[in-house]
């Protein structure tokens, strides 16, 4: 009797994975619905691209040009997170560590280098010091140890592995 | 509680309803008993939208019938079990039962991709969404142009990024007339726009510009072409927008065009 119970509930699972693969591409439907709940992200990320480069040589600035980006993805995840979509909580938080890892980080330490000993110097710190306050109330929204906190931490690590300038 | 138990206890609860104060706490720290719940509820609603075969009610009274012969057989068994010596033939389909399950399996997952696969239902679409590749596509950009040194460098990385957002405009014209196309066409026009592409080219000296902007003059050439033939096809709705896309490439092309010339715009 077992077997038969476990055979027909193999079954069922096997066939649940089979009929769930669906096609690689995305259905219409979902790409409107995605564009829809990301749009908020990407105009965001755009804009404070092109505020960027407007400043292609003033790099704190530029990595000051995170910070509205940082937020926007702290509205998204923690909206995510309040409504049980921990998938999306994922995706999006994975999308802030590479521009944490890759993005900010080698801005900010382009900026450290470009106004060590210059006029920049004395506002480097406030601009990092926002830029992980913003990292650091993400975090804590999320649950600890988390898939999602947990791809936060070492992104975070290194944006604040970025030592202050030193003055003259 | 153990994952074992805690699944053994999901599969026991079969309505719907709170879960057992101690089922419901492993459940909450514990990832892989969650998806399999989720399974289950997955299996309850297949097995719910799966098509029952009209019946003259033969085959049911058949199968109660069976049930009562083996009842009524094995009630006065209690005292002494007789168990039947198995022929060779069931010895042997005894053996091939998994190969029949993995048959059972495959035919009940062609109707579940049949009735299920690919048409997402109205009320679960949100909750299902795959990961976004044009936000990927977005992120992994702006990266690109954050990280390049040169002004050729950011200039080859924002026209990569218009050529993104071109072609998501082009998909989604045909679904979406309204806001997200308006929208597409903002972030079009600003990729392409003085502060960002052409910025860039700005920067470059002239022997550069000469040398490397015909590229980017043909590309955006392209891109308004396209654009042009996809608002004629375009829904209503989704042509203006498009247009809007197709002016600012021809706009950006004849300013690249001037600046390879060596003149200023």
């Amino acid at each position: 009797m077992t077997r038969q119970i476990l055979s027909v509930a193999l079954a069922g699972l096997v066939s649940v994975a089979v009929g769930a693969q669906g096609p690689d591409a995305l259905q219409p439907g979902e790409r409107i619905e995605l564009y829809k709940k990301n749009r908020n992200v990407i105009e965001r990320l755009v804009l404070q691209t092109v505020e960027s480069s407007k400043v292609p040589n003033d790099h704190l600035k530029r990595a000051d040009a995170y910070y509205p980006v940082l937020m926007q993805f702290s509205i998204e995840i923690q909206s995510a997170e309040g409504i049980g979509e921990k998938a999306r909580v994922l995706e999006l938080t994975d999308h802030l560590r590479i521009l944490l890892e890759d993005g900010l980080a080698p801005t900010l330490d382009k900026a450290k280098q470009q106004v060590e000993g210059g006029s920049g110097v004395d506002e480097f710190p406030k601009v990092k010091r926002d830029l992980l306050a913003q990292i650091g109330a993400l975090q804590q929204q999320l649950e600890p140890g988390s898939p999602a906190g947990a791809s936060l931490v070492a992104a975070k690590n290194k944006v604040d592995s970025i030592t202050l300038p030193e003055k003259k | 509680m153990n994952c074992t138990s805690a699944r053994n206890r999901l599969l026991h609860h079969a309505e719907p309803g709170p879960l057992p104060a101690n089922v419901a706490g492993h459940l909450a720290e514990c990832a892989g008993c969650q998806a399999w719940q989720r399974l289950l509820g997955q299996v309850d609603q297949a097995v719910a939208t799966a098509p029952v075969p009209a019946s003259n009610g033969r085959v049911k009274r058949r199968l109660i019938e069976l049930f009562r012969n083996e009842r009524s057989a094995v009630t006065p068994a209690t005292t002494s079990v007789v168990v039947p010596a198995r022929s060779r033939m069931r010895q042997r389909l005894d053996q091939l039962w998994p190969i029949g399950l993995v048959a059972a399996a495959l035919l009940v997952g062609m109707i579940a991709w049949i009735n299920l696969g690919g048409k997402p239902q109205d009320n679960t679409t949100v909750a299902q969404l795959p990961p976004d590749p044009f936000l990927k596509d977005v992120v992994a950009a702006k990266v690109k142009i954050d990280a390049a040194e040169t002004a050729e460098q950011r200039l080859r990385a924002w026209s990569h990024l218009a050529e993104i957002l071109h072609g998501e405009a082009k998909d989604l014209s045909q679904l979406a007339p309204g806001p997200e196309m308006d929208s597409l066409a903002g972030l079009y026009e600003q990729a392409v726009g003085d502060d960002a592409l052409i910025a860039q080219a700005r920067l470059l000296s002239d022997v550069e510009r000469k040398a490397k902007l015909d590229q980017f003059v043909n590309q955006l050439r392209d891109a308004a072409d396209m654009a042009n033939d996809w608002a004629a096809k375009a829904p209503t709705g989704s042509d203006r927008p498009l247009k809007r896309i197709a002016n600012a490439a021809a706009e950006s092309k004849a300013k690249l065009a001037k600046l390879q010339q060596g003149r200023d715009v």
